[in-house]
């Protein structure tokens, strides 16, 4: 028969680590809150009939955000074998607040006492024996990071499956009173073992728990709160929480002992007076990404870059081209196989060396503690455009690929919110439009890590000026969440997981070449080498050019509409943004693949001014089906989706088209008749931004 | 007429298109977008929360 744990505890306690050290998953580790958004699930090491599930971290039981409801509804109503309850023992206070409201319940529950380690450090100590008595659980001490305690755990757990809970604290004598009337006034109109549980919701006035009784005893457990309340002179919620501080506050003074340590400034303490200083951090950060773009673009990854485009380009294609030769292969097989295949393919893993170079970093600064610190700083932006550093965290997931950037929404309260950051996360370049950042810096800027850094910047302020806009619309104002987050303490990256995250984004991508991209270069070859009656042609006269000439003219006030290869890499990308790069690399394959030959092309082709309004449009239009598909699945409707699609492209397009045309006055040949259209789409902008009721001419839309 | 070695290029390309194929339509199945780089091994619903596939 299969038993069912379920691993609980405070955001940032260490929770997903242990999830993966007791089932042997690799699931993604995240140093801010949020990461697990909903519940999963995974097979006890060597037991492999009893079943872990991961819920979201949460600080207490009551249903304030999705992931307490999640949380609180899988044990109340599933209702699991045993629970182990990850507890910071860093932080005991906090995550005891949870603990207690957990052992109410009644399902037998383990105390992981996690971090350890980092209480010796520094200098406290837990009298585990007492503290177990106290709570009368179980409690191992772990130490997930480092596997410390892990099997310890795992036994404890195992041996608890079938015991009996053990029912909680005992409060002051007057709110065990009221927890008495209260047992009694719901008695039998619950399950016996959660009537304590219920019996302090209610006193808590939980509208949630409240649905779940009988509305016949409403008006009784009414007249208890509002007694208590009345002799406590304070509001409900307060009294309970107030009873559950002050005995969590004696069971620490009788289990920890602080001995004489003293609160001294930590080398973490030391480093975010820097970094996370009202001056300074938002500097600093700009720096750090500049130094990462740096080392990853410019240097040690375009070294890495060129190194493979050289092989690529003048020793695999010309032996694949001569050995198809030799064995007398049909032309257009060789130009199936070389320019389609290996050019387009070819054109995208170029960039491996780069993005490999990129992960390793970003998951060294997410790893060591950095991260949460910028969701930190960014909060303090982010909470003046109506937004929170909730949303900066979807953009930080956001940063390795939409589609969870987009998911992580779900973990903010406000609706508005959510929904605005939905509709705005991919703003900033997930990892595929990488290698179009860099085709682009290296075709037309030296390699520069400004562009990489300028679209970073333009992405940000999308979002920013789209929390302002949107809001106005009225299904889509309120005001921004609360953002409560654990700073973590600067750590030494564990570096097998590094390792690990690195490798598994880099295996990302190249799958993401070998399928999705490989499928898209074999099409485009089809169209770009045929005509509409199926006859061999050079790519001008093709399908392709036909659709490209088409839709180029769309194009044209943005300064790449000229030819229709810019179209088409357009409108590849739409499926998987890495199909720019494969698209073109078979388009421009008669130049050498990748590299230099590619970006000589595309350099020609292209002015700088023109260059950087593609690459902004295609870092801020539609994303990829896939990003497209996950907006549907948060806004929930393609109604809306359809909207927010088109919200995205119109922004993208005014964005390049303003860029671009104001760019040719101060760069290029001087004014286009477009600027006037850029003059009006930039006034416009300004309006909708500095007005109060922009939309008030489309009431109806609004009320909708 | 199709010679020998166009014959066999074309089999082991026809081969790849297919494998890519359902690799892409395995990943989309199993429950992944497929593009989505946290998504485990392409296991979609069944290990990741974030995958869209997943009910809300």
């Amino acid at each position: 028969m299969t038993a069912r744990i379920a691993l609980i505890g405070n955001p940032n306690s260490g929770k997903t680590t242990m999830f993966n050290k007791l089932t042997g998953s690799s699931q993604r580790v995240g140093n801010w809150p949020g990461v697990t958004v909903e519940r999963k699930e995974g097979w006890l090491k060597n037991k492999e009939d009893i079943m872990v599930v991961d819920l979201p971290g949460i600080y207490s039981l009551s249903p304030y955000s999705p992931e307490e409801i999640v949380s609180r509804d899988f044990l109340l109503n599933s209702r699991p074998d045993a629970v182990i309850n990850i507890v910071d023992a860093s932080n005991l206070e906090r995550n005891l607040y949870l603990t207690t409201q957990i052992i109410e319940i009644g399902i037998p529950t383990v105390i992981a006492l996690n971090m350890m380690d980092v209480v010796s450090k520094q200098g406290y100590k837990i009298n585990v024996g007492k503290l177990s008595e106290a709570l009368g659980c179980t409690i191992v001490e772990t130490a997930a990071l480092k596997g410390d305690g892990i099997e310890e755990l795992t036994e404890a757990v195992v041996s608890t499956i079938g015991a009996k809970g053990s029912g909680g604290l005992t409060f002051s004598r007057t709110m065990e009173e009221y927890v008495s009337r209260m047992e009694e006034a719901i008695h039998g109109k619950v399950p016996e073992e959660t009537v304590r549980w219920y019996a302090l919701k209610l006193l808590e006035r939980d509208e949630k728990a409240k649905k779940d009784i009988d509305p016949d005893v409403w008006d009784k457990t009414e007249t208890i709160v509002s007694s208590m309340e009345e002799r406590k002179d304070n509001d409900a919620d307060g009294i309970v929480a107030e009873e559950r501080y002050s005995q969590i506050g004696k069971i620490i003074n009788d289990t920890v002992d602080k001995g004489n340590v003293k609160r001294e400034e930590t080398r973490s303490d030391r480093i975010d007076r820097v970094v996370t200083s009202r001056w300074l951090g938002i500097p600093v950060f700009i720096m750090i990404m500049f130094a990462i773009y740096f080392v990853a673009i410019e240097t040690i990854g375009g070294w890495g870059t060129d190194m493979l485009n050289d092989y690529i380009g003048n020793t695999l294609m010309p032996a694949a081209e001569k050995w198809l030769t030799d064995a007398n292969a049909a032309d257009w097989m060789v130009g199936l196989v070389v320019n389609g295949i290996i050019a387009g393919v070819g054109a995208v893993i170029g960039f491996l060396p780069q993005m490999a170079v990129l992960f390793l970093i970003l998951v060294l600064l997410e790893e060591c503690g950095y991260m949460s610190r910028v969701a930190f700083i960014m909060d303090h932006v982010f909470r003046k455009f109506g937004l929170s550093g909730k949303s900066f965290i979807s953009v930080l997931v956001g940063m390795g690929c939409g589609v969870p950037g987009i998911m992580s929404s779900r973990s903010i309260e406000g609706k508005a919110e959510r929904r605005i950051t939905a509709m705005t996360v991919t703003f900033i370049p997930c990892s595929a439009k990488l290698p179009v950042i860099a085709l682009i810096a290296g075709a037309l800027f030296g390699q520069s890590a400004f562009v990489a850094i300028s679209v970073y910047a333009f992405g940000i302020i999308s979002i920013l000026s789209s929390g302002i806009i949107l809001k106005k619309w009225k299904s889509l104002s309120g005001t921004p969440s609360p953002f409560i987050m654990e700073l973590p303490p600067y750590h030494v990256p564990h570096m097998l997981s590094v390792v690990r995250s690195t490798l598994e984004r880099a295996w990302s991508f190249v799958k993401m070449a070998g399928t999705f991209v490989l499928l898209a270069c074999v099409a485009v070859w089809l169209l770009s080498s045929f005509d509409w009656g199926f006859r061999m042609v050079d790519a001008g006269d093709s399908m392709l050019a036909d659709i490209g000439n088409v839709l180029r003219y769309v194009f044209v006030p943005l300064g790449f509409g000229d030819d229709w290869q810019f179209a088409t890499a357009t409108m590849t990308g739409l499926a998987a943004k890495e199909n720019i790069v494969g698209t073109m690399g078979v388009l421009f394959s008669s130049g050498g693949v990748g590299g230099e030959g590619l970006w000589n092309i595309v350099g020609s082709m292209l002015t700088q001014a023109g260059g950087y309004s593609f690459l902004l449009f295609n870092m801020m239009c539609a994303p990829c089906f896939a990003a497209i598909g996950a907006m549907r699945a948060e806004l929930g409707s393609w109604k809306d989706t359809g909207k927010a699609v088109l919200y995205q492209c119109t922004l993208a397009y005014t964005l390049s088209l303003v860029v671009y045309q104001f760019a040719t006055i101060f760069f290029g040949n001087g004014p286009e008749w477009w600027l006037i259209l850029a003059i009006a789409a930039l006034a416009t902008s300004i309006y909708i931004i500095v007005s109060k009721k922009p939309f008030g001419f489309l009431r109806r839309g609004q009320d909708a | 007429m199709l010679n020998a070695a166009t014959l066999l290029v074309g089999l082991a390309v026809l081969a790849v298109v297919i494998l890519a194929s359902y690799s892409v339509y395995k990943t989309i199945r199993g429950g992944g977008c497929g593009s989505c780089s946290e998504c485990p091994k392409g296991k979609g619903r069944q290990t990741c929360d974030r995958c869209p596939k997943n009910e809300r």
